[in-house]
């Protein structure tokens, strides 16, 4: 019998890489190969998992380790010490510079992160990277050719129930006028929220006066969250700005069916689930490409702008919502995306790159 | 309200090109005024801490000086009823432990602050002894004339690209992109040299005022269906010769062609001595570029002098 357990610091809902993680685990039983999810913390009732430490391989059985690795973790220390061979499955590591300056803490965590990601490289037998950006940065920090297969992403997992308040509330200001914006994405430095705030001041004064813009996410950053608050007042534009924070599932649903554009400005993404969510809600997408794995997640699904100065932005969100050509194509193009990433095309990839991983051995 | 736009298929480059094109003219106009996107800027930066921002060298060190005074009296409000009473007492009774601590950090931060201050005159002056911008200008506009001479060959090269698109570097007013959009090829260019990607822009070809190496290291890996390197490669210091090379190598496509425009070093100082002299880089042997690409997995490379003697083609594929 093989193995192949997959481990993960943080197993929790709501959480793109834990999902993945459960998709996968269902694939590599469906593959006929014995599979277990070990975890660092866990919060999701229904599919449990086990505890890292209870992790203890079947005498005779050929077993590997397949680590989904994302942030700092004492499961690295415990990797570092097994005998199995080690997959490496990397999701990426936000970038020290872009969340320290904000948290301190954060970033402490995040440049172990990046010392315990250099460690596992070496102890890595066969390297996986959710997008090509992440195996490109994963061979030039010493792992071994790395492969490449995204993020198992159902949308079935993000098909949202509509909170029936939130949605009259945010119609009846739509039938008043003005388009709305939306962003999906936690409250941290590196999504450069206010990079889009900057951008729709921008639009707002030059083609839409009545527009409004919804930045919905948990916090990842106390004080980024105060600065964009404090951004929005000196700006004046509380009225038409509404920093939600973190959504239940209806509200969620409800802003994406209000929504007529999904801008996002975000740095740094090792693949961007959310913006799969938005193509699947049927939101035409414009992304700043940015050194991130944006532009292969978005494809040609979405508009990929190479610079994200407040007037490209805006006068791409104005050409977007004003010319219905281009508004069905790119609705029918995110459309054509997701179908490209779906779950039954992805778990193609991992079958291809799971059996390739087994010959390497 | 939304217009209907005739076309039932959409190009999203060819979108993505005409909001460039929007913007350019809208900036020119004055519909899209820049003082606007700068204050933005400037109001957030208000509110970011030091090192968030990409902000200029001197603001964040001055920002970082005033910041290394800690203050010691912390916010005593609060809704509750007696709080800040409470705050207050426990503010007093640890003021004589924060102060001695407080002073040394202070004490420690502002002498780094004051050092850094410090190193960053000396790079100022460092940067001052420097040939000025115009030297290198000077033999960059030598090296775009020779770049004409390889126009067929370089056509031919490229004549089997079918994905993805042909980026030239220093080109100039973009007569090689004129050459290779003329062929069939989807090709833009890029220069340090804004006035003359603006008057080659003008003309309707894709021509960007970007410096090579920032322009290569914001592509995503493999995005290009081939690249022609000339002028910059030539007056770049080693470094920065190496990793355009290596950036080469990230941004190709699988089998994608290159071709390299170089200057014989022998005959360098020939273009014209001063400038060349002072420039800070000087052009690499045509065996240490084939080297280079061979060390980062390029394939096919051919080396091929031009009729005057002066100057190399060097051809590889990704």
């Amino acid at each position: 019998m093989v193995a192949i357990h997959q481990f993960v610091q943080s197993f929790v809902r709501h959480d793109a890489v834990s999902n993945h993680v459960r998709h996968q685990r269902d694939l590599l039983r469906e593959m006929g190969f014995e599979s277990e999810i070990f975890w660092g913390e866990q919060r999701v009732d229904r599919d449990p998992g086990k505890y890292f430490r209870e992790f203890a391989p079947v005498p005779g059985d050929k077993t590997w380790m397949m680590y989904h690795l994302s942030t700092a973790t004492p499961l690295t220390e415990f990797l570092l010490g097994c005998k199995e061979p080690l997959a490496t499955v990397f999701h990426n590591i936000t970038p020290v510079e872009m969340i320290a300056p904000w948290e301190p803490i954060v970033g402490n965590d995040l440049n172990n992160a990046r010392l315990q990601y250099l460690e596992i490289a070496k102890r890595t037998d066969f390297a996986i990277g959710v997008s090509q950006y992440n195996a490109n940065e994963m061979m030039r920090d010493g792992f071994p050719k790395a492969s490449v297969a995204n993020v198992l992403f159902d949308v079935d997992d993000y098909s949202k129930c509509i909170d029936v308040k939130l949605d009259e509330k945010l119609r009846t200001k739509k039938e008043k006028r003005g388009s709305d914006w939306l962003f999906v994405g936690r409250i941290a430095g590196n999504k450069c929220q206010h990079d889009i705030i900057k951008a729709f001041a921008f639009y707002k004064r030059s083609f839409d006066p009545n527009a409004r813009l919804h930045l919905v996410g948990g916090l990842s950053s106390h004080r980024y969250w105060t600065a964009l608050h404090d951004y929005v007042s000196a700006l004046n534009l509380t009225e038409s700005v509404n920093l939600a924070g973190g959504v239940s599932d209806g509200e969620l649903g409800a802003y994406y069916k209000n929504a007529d554009v999904f801008v996002s400005m975000s740095e740094h993404e090792g693949f961007g689930v959310p913006l799969l969510e938005a193509m699947h809600n049927g939101l035409p997408v414009v992304a700043f490409g940015g050194a991130s794995a944006v532009p292969e997640t978005v494809g040609n699904g979405g508009l990929v702008l190479g610079d994200k100065s407040p007037a490209t932005v805006a006068v791409a969100v104005n050409r977007v919502l004003s010319d219905n050509a281009v508004n069905k194509a790119l609705v029918e193009a995110g459309h054509q995306r997701v179908e490209e990433l779906s779950l039954a095309h992805v778990k193609d990839q991992w079958r291809k790159v799971i059996n390739s991983m087994i010959e390497s051995a | 309200m939304a217009q209907q736009t005739p076309q039932s298929e959409i190009n999203l480059q060819k979108v993505l090109l005409e909001i460039d094109e929007e913007v350019r003219a809208k900036r020119a106009s004055g519909e899209l005024p820049a003082d606007v996107e700068k204050e933005l800027d400037q109001v957030f930066a208000r509110f970011a801490p030091p090192g968030a921002l990409d902000s200029d060298f001197d603001a964040l060190v001055n920002r970082a000086e005033r910041q290394s005074y800690i203050d010691l009296l912390a916010p005593n409000e609060s809704a509750r009823p007696g709080v800040p009473h409470i705050k207050r007492v426990v503010q007093k009774t640890v003021r004589w432990y924060l102060r001695y601590v407080v002073d040394q950090f202070s004490l420690f931060a502002s002498s780094i602050s004051r050092a850094v201050k410090m190193l960053g005159e000396r790079v100022d002056n460092l940067e001052a002894s420097q040939p000025p911008g115009e030297i290198a200008e000077v033999v960059l506009t030598a090296l775009r004339r020779r770049s004409l001479v390889w126009e067929k060959r370089i056509q031919s090269h490229f004549a089997s690209v079918k994905k993805g698109r042909v980026l030239v570097t220093t080109c100039g007013t973009g007569e090689l992109v004129r050459t290779l959009v003329d062929s069939g090829v989807d090709a833009y260019g890029i220069d340090n040299a804004s006035e003359l990607v603006a008057s080659g822009g003008a003309h309707g070809l894709d021509l960007r005022a970007n410096g090579e190496i920032e322009h290569l290291d914001a592509l995503n890996a493999g995005v290009l269906g081939g690249l022609v390197m000339s002028g910059f490669i030539d007056i770049a210091m080693p470094r920065q010769q190496v990793e355009m090379v290596n950036l080469a190598a990230l941004v190709l496509s699988e089998g994608a062609p290159l071709a390299m425009m170089t200057t014989d070093p022998l005959r360098w100082e020939m273009l014209d001595a001063v400038p060349t002299d002072l420039v800070s880089g000087k052009p690499l042997k045509p065996s240490s570029w084939s080297y280079l690409l061979n060390e980062r997995g390029f394939k096919d490379i051919s080396i091929t002098p031009n009729d005057d003697g002066d100057g190399y083609l060097i051809l590889a594929k990704r």
